[in-house]
C-alpha cells in the first residue's frame, strides 16, 4: 500500500514533466520576494545566457497548501523558496532532491561558509535538502527612552535582570488594576518563544535522536514557568495581544518592548517613524545560555525537476558573497553567508545585533512532526497560562501526548 | 417509448451529473477509504477503524464538536428567527423603503466572509472597537470580547447571526408572499386579529419554509471555519473558539495526518445527515392546505 501510492505519486510526477524545456528554470518566490527578486534574476540571465527562469510569485498564506498540492499532484516547480521548518515536512514525503552531490563538487556553497544553525535546517538523516538563502532570528525590540526613564541605559542581560526591569516598567497610575504600560509583549502562546526560554534554561524539548520527548525534564518546567510569570505577574497583557496593534502600542509606550525578528525593522521605521532612533535591538537575556530561535528561508531543488543542474547554477549564484549583499540591499533579508557580513551596509547597530545572536542560534528539531508537536506546546502552554490546567498537569499531558506523536513513525 | 420520454430530462441533467459525480461523489467515496488508512508522511497503510476510535478518545476532537454544537444550536435558531422578524417587518405595510432595507440584510450574505471577520474583529477590538466605545457610554466595561475565553464564541456567534439573517430574510420572504391573501381574508371574517391570524395562518403555512431554512442553516453552521480561523487566531482562546472543520484543517493541511483529518469529515457528515434526517420528519406531517 505505502509503495503503491508513491507509485502513483511519481507517476503523476513524470506525467506532468514531459516536454520542458532543458533550460527554462520554474522558480516559486514567496509574497514581496517574487517581485524584488526579478532584478537578481536579470543579472543571473545576463551571466549565463543559456538559462531562462520564469518566476512565479505565492502569497506566504497559500504557498503551504499550494505547495502541498502541487507534491501530490507531481506539478512542483524545479526550485523553490522553503520556510527553514518545512524542510523536513517536503523532504519526508520524498519530494525534494538531495543536494550532496553538489555540494560536495561546489566551490561557492561550502558549510563553514554558513551560519550553523541554517545549515543544520537542511539536514535531515545524513543528506542535504536546501542550501540557505537568508535567515532570521528572534531578538529583543526595546524603547531606549522608556528603559532610560525606568534607570536602564543598556538592555537586560539576564532572565533575573528582565524580571527586575519588567516590574519596574509596569504603570497602573489610575489605579484600576489595569496598567496604562505593560512591560512586554508576548504573544499568549508561542511555541518558538517557549522554545527559546527551554533552550535558555538549558534543556531541550526531545531527545538527541529526536526519538523521545523531555517535557519530564525540570529545566522545561523552568521555561514554562518562566513564560507564565509574565502573564501572572501582570507584565504582559493577556489575552488581547493579538488584537492590540503593536506598533501603535509600542510607539504610545503601551508595550514598551517585544521579541520578534529582522521584518520588524523595517515595518517599524514604516509604520512608526516618529520612534525611529528611540528604540533599539538587543540579544536575547541569558539564563544559561542566550540561545534564539534560527529560521529564514532555504532554496530546494524538486525531485522530478529536469534541470537540476541548472537549477543547481542558480542556488550557487545566490549564495555567492556579493549576491546575498545584494539581495540584503534590496529587501532586509539577513544573509545566511557569514563573509557577507563583513561588507559596511550590515555595520550598523541594529543589524549587527542580529549579527551576534546568530552565532547562539538553533532550528527546531529537523523532523516533520514539529508542526504537530508546536501545536500542542501552544495549547498546553495556553492552558496553563489561563490558568485552566496546572502546569504539572500540563507537562505531564505534553509528555504523553509528544510520545505519542513520536511513535506513529 | 418510455425511454425515450425519461431520457430527454436526463440529458439536460447530464452535466451538473457528471460534474456532481466526478467532483463530488468519487471525492466522498475516496474520503471514506482515506479515513481508513493512516496516509500522512510516511506513507499510507490500512488501519480499519483506528482513526474513529482515537477520534473517541481525542480531547481536542470533543473540545470541537462541543464548540460547534454550542455554536450551532445557539447561533440556528437566532439567524432563523432574527430572519423570519425582518421577513414579517419588509413583508408589513407599515415599513416604508422596503427595497432599502432588503438590500442591506442582504448585503452580509454576499460579502466576502473574511473581509467581514476582519472588519469585526475591528469592533471587538478591546481597545479601539466601537462595541467598547458604546458600552463605555453607558457606563459599563465590556469584556474583551475575542481574547476571553467565555465570550469569544458568542462574540462569534453575534457576527454569524448578522451575517445569515439577511439568507433566511430572502427566503422567508417569498414563502410570507406565497400565502393566498384568502387565507387571511377568511380569518378576519371569522374574527381573528393581526396576532391571532399570524398564529394560526402565516406560522402553520410557513413550516414548509421553516424546516427548509433551518436545514440549510445547520448545515452551513455545523462547517463553521472562516469565522474563528479569521477572528480568533484558529480557534483561540483555549480552543475556546476550534471548530469540526477547524481541526480537520489543522490535521489535514498542517500537520498532514489526512487519513485522521478524512475520519473527522465523516463523524461530521454522519452528524450533519443525522440532523438533516430528524428535521425533514418534520415536513412529512405537513398538512396539506
Amino acid at each position: 500500500m505505502k509503495h503503491n501510492m508513491w507509485i502513483l505519486i511519481v507517476f503523476f510526477a513524470l506525467a506532468g514533466c514531459k516536454g520542458k524545456d532543458g533550460d527554462k528554470l520554474t522558480i516559486w518566490v514567496m509574497g514581496a520576494e517574487g517581485e524584488k527578486i526579478k532584478d537578481v534574476i536579470a543579472l543571473f540571465e545576463k551571466e549565463n545566457p543559456d538559462i531562462s527562469i520564469r518566476i512565479q510569485s505565492i502569497p506566504w498564506s497559500d504557498a503551504h497548501m499550494k505547495l502541498l498540492t502541487s507534491v501530490i499532484g507531481g506539478t512542483t516547480p524545479d526550485i523553490c523558496q522553503l520556510g527553514t521548518t518545512w524542510i523536513p515536512e517536503f523532504a519526508s514525503m520524498n519530494a525534494l532532491a538531495s543536494l550532496d552531490r553538489y555540494v560536495e563538487g561546489s566551490d561557492v556553497v561550502k558549510e563553514g561558509n554558513f551560519f550553523e544553525g541554517s545549515w543544520r535546517t537542511n539536514i535531515i538523516g545524513s543528506s542535504i535538502y536546501g542550501i540557505p538563502w537568508y535567515v532570521d532570528t528572534r531578538v529583543l525590540f526595546y524603547r531606549k527612552d522608556i528603559l532610560k526613564e525606568v534607570g536602564y541605559d543598556h538592555p537586560p542581560s539576564s532572565w533575573e535582570e528582565m524580571k527586575y526591569l519588567c516590574h519596574g516598567l509596569v504603570r497602573d497610575t489610575n489605579g484600576d488594576g489595569i496598567p496604562e504600560r505593560y512591560a512586554i509583549n508576548l504573544p499568549t502562546s508561542d511555541a518558538f518563544i517557549l522554545l527559546i526560554f527551554i533552550w535558555q534554561a538549558g534543556g531541550d524539548i526531545l531527545s538527541p535522536d529526536y526519538t523521545n520527548p523531555t517535557f519530564d525534564d525540570p529545566k522545561i518546567r523552568e521555561a514554562f514557568e518562566f513564560y507564565y510569570s509574565f502573564f501572572d505577574e501582570g507584565l504582559a497583557p493577556l489575552g488581547g495581544t493579538a488584537d492590540i496593534d503593536l506598533f501603535h502600542a509600542f510607539k504610545i509606550g503601551f508595550l514598551p518592548m517585544f521579541i520578534s525578528g529582522p521584518w520588524m525593522i523595517e515595518l517599524l521605521s514604516k509604520q512608526v517613524p516618529e520612534i525611529d532612533g528611540r528604540w533599539a535591538v538587543a540579544t536575547l537575556p541569558k539564563k544559561e545560555t542566550g540561545t534564539s530561535f534560527i529560521g529564514g528561508c532555504n532554496l530546494s531543488i524538486f525531485k522530478n525537476s529536469n534541470n537540476k543542474e541548472a537549477a543547481w547554477r542558480f542556488i550557487e549564484y545566490m549564495s555567492r558573497t556579493e549576491n546575498q549583499t545584494r539581495w540584503f540591499e534590496l529587501t532586509g533579508d539577513l544573509p545566511a553567508v557569514k563573509a557577507a557580513w563583513d561588507q559596511d551596509v550590515l555595520n550598523v547597530p541594529i543589524i549587527t545585533a542580529f549579527g551576534k545572536q546568530l552565532e547562539d542560534a538553533r532550528p527546531s528539531p529537523p523532523i516533520p512532526e514539529w508542526e504537530e508537536i508546536r501545536d500542542k506546546m501552544e495549547v498546553y502552554l495556553e492552558e496553563v497560562i489561563y490558568k485552566k490546567r496546572s502546569m504539572d498537569e500540563a507537562l505531564e499531558f505534553l509528555q504523553r501526548d509528544v510520545k505519542k506523536i513520536l511513535s506513529r513513525r | 417509448m418510455s425511454i425515450k420520454r425519461y431520457s430527454i430530462p436526463f440529458l439536460f441533467i447530464a452535466p451538473s451529473l457528471l460534474l456532481f459525480f466526478v467532483f463530488c461523489f468519487i471525492p466522498i467515496i475516496v474520503a471514506f477509504f482515506t479515513s481508513l488508512t493512516d496516509w500522512g508522511l510516511g506513507g499510507a497503510s490500512f488501519v480499519g477503524f483506528r482513526n474513529y476510535v482515537e477520534l473517541a478518545g481525542d480531547p481536542l476532537f470533543l473540545r470541537s464538536l462541543k464548540n460547534t454544537l454550542y455554536f450551532t444550536f445557539v447561533g440556528m435558531p437566532l439567524s432563523v428567527l432574527s430572519g423570519l422578524v425582518a421577513a414579517i417587518l419588509l413583508n408589513s405595510s407599515l415599513v416604508k423603503l422596503k427595497t432599502l432595507f432588503r438590500t442591506g440584510f442582504f448585503l452580509p450574505v454576499v460579502t466576502n466572509l473574511v473581509a467581514c471577520g476582519v472588519v469585526w474583529r475591528w469592533l471587538y477590538n478591546p481597545q479601539y472597537g466601537v462595541i467598547k466605545w458604546f458600552f463605555e457610554l453607558f457606563k459599563i466595561s465590556s469584556p474583551n470580547w475575542l481574547g476571553d475565553p467565555r465570550w469569544a464564541m458568542p462574540s462569534i456567534i453575534l457576527m454569524a447571526t448578522w451575517r445569515n439573517f439577511g439568507y433566511s430574510m430572502v427566503i422567508f420572504l417569498a414563502g410570507l408572499q406565497s400565502i393566498p391573501r384568502r387565507f387571511y381574508e377568511a380569518a378576519t371574517v371569522d374574527g381573528a386579529d393581526s396576532f391571532r391570524s399570524f398564529i394560526h395562518v402565516t406560522l402553520p403555512l410557513l413550516k414548509p419554509t421553516t424546516v427548509f431554512v433551518c436545514i440549510i442553516t445547520t448545515i452551513g453552521y455545523f462547517q463553521l471555519f472562516a469565522e474563528p480561523y479569521v477572528m480568533t487566531n484558529q480557534g483561540g482562546p483555549v480552543n475556546s473558539t476550534l471548530s469540526i472543520v477547524l481541526y480537520l484543517y489543522k490535521n489535514g493541511f498542517k500537520f498532514f495526518r489526512f487519513g485522521y483529518a478524512s475520519a473527522i469529515a465523516y463523524v461530521l457528515f454522519f452528524i450533519i445527515f443525522i440532523f438533516s434526517l430528524f428535521q425533514l420528519r418534520f415536513i412529512r406531517h405537513t398538512v396539506e392546505y
